[in-house]
């Protein structure tokens, strides 16, 4: 409504509301993070205990570092959402790797990073060269993906000394070593841990502090621009999906290795996951933008939510549902505050 | 009469507009100046119903005018041209359908197939013909040029209840004779009793069509004057004092012996036919036509945007081929884009951030860059260009004219030898444009300088030489001693 005449009141809030405003902008996800971990430590006793949480970052270390390929790719003002199939078809295609072809671990471990550094050229090759949209490109290439996995496992599970078709057992074994990549520890961590928290930090150091993660930044703000400026848009853009290809089968490796069989279509919710974690990442901090640290902390929130509302045995779908709201509540304070 | 009572608008408890009273009558034109950052926008905003509350309060006719959403002032006939016309339009309907929009969406017409009749095709004609249109009524409105997509709007609301008509600086990307178009239009409306609010950032338009004009500054209402204006006296209200020289003395900067940009009969699609030139360090050269003559696509070829279909470059006498910007800015040619929104700058990006962009490798010889040296720089090349307004905030919040500045500025660091500039002070006020001529003087102190503009008074203001374009083709090359107003105006229309 109009305000006529005196106006004294309006001003006296306007001036308070903008550091209120920017402190919900700034601390609102991290506020809720907090309140959530408080609330779950009072509910449930056994939520805030080493054991549970090194279980529960374990958990989360596949979804965080699909996540972020994902926020690699929006950084460049792209889409990946073939990175949850792209970590499906490395779980079978690793655990075929020694069950059907006897590759030895350190090969594949090459055959999934190449399988996923494949899947990002595609994927570029299509968007930057070709000019499809990303989420177009990318979605196709997720039931590519999905449906090839199928085919290549026969649409059965893989597993060791597993019966073929032809009567005969499955040659390979799979190895200890493999396994140990996800169930080994290091000073007490599980390796996945230690893996997500060294690629979170060199990606955030390279995202915020290097200039060629200036420069994809640049290409996703305005490209013409950053063309103009002499970067180098379409090599910036290829790295972009070669990164988050290569990210999600790092994370179906993990995943692989922590199954230990081939199971179809493993990765696929870790694609509206990694989505989920990096648009709730633009809010942490108030930063606005795709970021590493903000993805983690949002992988982080649905780890804990999930973790701890299965220690109060709420259902799944009900945990589904507070996620949800969750999200909504974070992202629509720091986004319609901004607005203001 | 549309009455202005003490309006008010702040933001975040900063004052964008205080205490604005003021009236604009009907049946005249009444211009609305003001520097960038002036409150214009802010002041339309509020008369087209896009806050939802400011201080104040506006009445029409005597009575109080609500003003709380957009539908309001349409509801009483006040209808406005955004800067942005394509923000009005939907593109993908036809030019029929846009016109009727309104009547469409409130089921007066358009159930089923009835949209592509006989009657609705004639409708669509009768709308279009007060403003001049001659349009095929199915042609997809999204394929217009941005001239006639402004009289689609205004017949729009012509065919409503038009009575006061807003229009944000709508002459910025026209041609000359559009602009003649437009305000023929605009006076017809004019002399049947609408009341027309005309902002634009160029004066001897708002002396040439304006009955009254009403000039802000910093928010606040400096001036109002009615016909016969002053220039003067508008420039002083604009800047809140008066304005010495338009243009920069000229340098006593030696014109190098060699050019240090030699472009020899190049050709581009349809666009350039065959143009050469030299350029030196030393002076500034100005390119100089009609919007579309060519000017722009000239630049781009240069900088390795477009791939010539013939002709050659040279510089400093050596002979290069540039497919990429990357190539022209390693060989220490620059461009500043003549779109600086979308094409010179980083718009949710800080001005530091801009400034420090094309340094960054200078900034990071490791690849992590050096915070401390990239905030030494962009205060700096700040400093050097005087920008105004915070530097750490995004470049969207600054104005026109120091958005410009950083698009410039983000090259200094690099000591250009070629610098091209397209449309160097578009939508910049003339405040910020001396200083943007003053720095273009400075700078053909050490390198090359070549200013692309349509505004003929700029070329002849700013530059030793003009090279006039016409359809693609360089019509002639004049010393600015003996290029006059009249003679560059005839070569740019295509005369001898």
């Amino acid at each position: 409504m109009q305000d006529t005449g005196e106006a004294t009141r309006p001003w006296a809030e306007r001036r308070r509301m903008p550091g209120f405003g920017s402190l919900v902008v700034k601390y609102g996800v991290l506020g809720i993070l907090v309140l959530l971990v408080v609330f779950l430590a009072i509910a449930a006793p056994a939520f805030l205990t080493f054991a549970n949480w090194r279980y529960l970052l374990q958990d989360m270390s596949v979804a965080t570092l699909i996540a972020l390929g994902v926020t690699i790719s929006v950084v460049v003002n792209g889409f990946d959402v073939s990175v949850g199939a792209n970590a499906g078809l490395i779980v079978v295609i690793t655990i075929m790797s020694m069950v059907f072809w006897q590759l030895p671990t350190a090969l594949v471990i090459l055959v999934a990073a190449g399988t996923g550094l494949l899947i990002g050229l595609v994927n570029s090759a299509l968007i930057v060269r070709l000019g499809l949209p990303d989420l177009l490109a990318t979605l196709a290439m997720l039931f590519v993906l999905d449906g090839g996995q199928q085919i290549l496992a026969g649409g059965q599970t893989i597993s060791q000394a597993m019966t073929l078709a032809n009567g005969e057992v499955a040659p390979g074994k799979i190895h200890e070593a493999f396994l140990a990549i996800s169930r080994g520890t290091f000073l007490d961590l599980p390796n996945p841990v230690w893996i997500m928290v060294v690629i979170a930090i060199l990606l955030w150091l390279f995202l915020e502090k290097t200039r060629w993660g200036r420069v994809l930044y640049a290409v996703g703000s305005n490209p013409e621009a950053a063309r103009l400026a002499g970067a180098n848009v379409e090599l910036y853009r290829t790295i972009a999906y070669l990164a988050s290809g290569l990210l999600a089968a790092l994370g179906g490796l993990l995943l692989s290795s922590r199954l230990g069989i081939g199971t179809q279509l493993a990765g696929d919710s870790y694609m509206l996951s990694g989505v989920a974690a990096t648009l709730i990442g633009f809010a942490v901090l108030g930063v606005g933008r795709p970021n590493a640290l903000g993805t983690v902390i949002g992988a982080l929130m649905m780890a804990v939510i999930s973790n701890g509302f299965t220690m109060l045995n709420v259902p799944y779908y009900t945990q589904q549902t507070i996620f949800g709201v969750l999200t909504l509540v974070a992202l629509g304070m720091s986004f319609v505050v901004r607005k203001r | 009469m549309l009455e202005l009572e003490n309006i008010g608008k702040s933001f975040a408890g900063v004052s964008a507009l205080h205490g604005v009273s003021c009236q604009v009558p009907a049946g005249a034109i009444t211009g609305l100046l003001g520097a960038n950052g002036a409150g214009k926008s802010t002041l339309i905003k509020v008369l087209t119903g896009y806050y939802a509350s400011f201080q104040g309060g506006v009445r029409l006719d005597s009575a109080p005018l609500p003003l709380d959403r957009p539908s309001a002032p349409k509801a009483h006939g006040i209808h406005v041209v955004h800067q942005e016309v394509d923000t009005s339009i939907v593109p993908d309907l036809s030019v029929a359908e846009n016109l009727l929009l309104d009547d469409i969406v409130s089921g007066r017409l358009g159930s089923r197939d009835i949209l592509r009749s006989r009657r609705v095709m004639e409708e669509a004609r009768r709308v279009m013909a007060p403003v001049g249109l001659d349009l095929d009524p199915r042609s997809r409105a999204g394929d217009l040029g941005l001239h006639s997509k402004q009289l689609l709007v205004i017949a729009r609301a012509l065919n409503q209840n038009l009575r006061y008509l807003i229009l944000d600086e709508p002459t910025a990307s026209l041609s000359l004779r559009e602009v003649d178009q437009l305000f023929e239009v605009l006076e017809g409306l004019r002399d049947r009793g609408t009341g027309i609010i005309f902002v634009s950032l160029k004066l001897p338009e708002i002396v040439r069509l304006c009955d009254h004009a009403l000039v802000l500054r910093d928010g606040q209402l400096s001036g109002a004057f009615s016909k016969p204006f002053e220039p003067d006296a508008l420039v002083a209200a604009i800047l809140g004092m008066p304005l010495d020289q338009e243009f920069p003395e000229r340098g006593k900067a030696e014109r190098s012996p060699e050019p240090v940009l030699k472009v020899d009969a190049i050709e581009f699609g349809t666009m350039v036919h065959g143009v050469s030139f030299e350029a030196h360090a030393g002076e500034v050269l100005a390119i100089t036509g009609l919007v579309g003559a060519g000017k722009t696509e000239l630049l781009r070829a240069i900088y390795g945007l477009e791939r010539p279909d013939r002709g050659s470059i040279e510089l400093r006498g050596r002979p290069f081929r540039i497919r990429s910007p990357r190539q022209a800015i390693a060989k220490g040619i620059f461009l500043v884009p003549e779109e600086r929104r979308s094409q010179g700058l980083f718009i949710d990006y800080s001005g530091a951030w801009n400034l420090a962009f094309p340094s960054l490798s200078n900034l990071a010889p490791t690849g992590f860059v050096n915070g401390r040296k990239e905030r030494a720089l962009a205060h700096r090349l700040a400093a050097e260009l005087d920008v105004k307004g915070p530097m750490g905030e995004p470049v969207a919040v600054l104005s026109g004219g120091n958005q410009q500045k950083v698009a410039i500025g983000k090259w200094l660091a690099h000591k250009p030898k070629v610098l091209l500039m397209d449309e160097p002070t578009r939508g910049v006020d003339i405040g910020a444009r001396l200083d943007i001529y003053n720095h273009i003087r400075e700078l053909s102190a050490d390198a090359a300088v070549v200013v692309a503009t349509s505004d003929i008074d700029e070329a002849l203001g700013i530059a030793d030489r003009i090279l006039v374009m016409f359809a693609g083709h360089a019509m002639a090359e004049l010393p600015r001693e003996e290029a006059t107003r009249e003679t560059v105006m005839r070569l740019a229309v295509g005369g001898a």
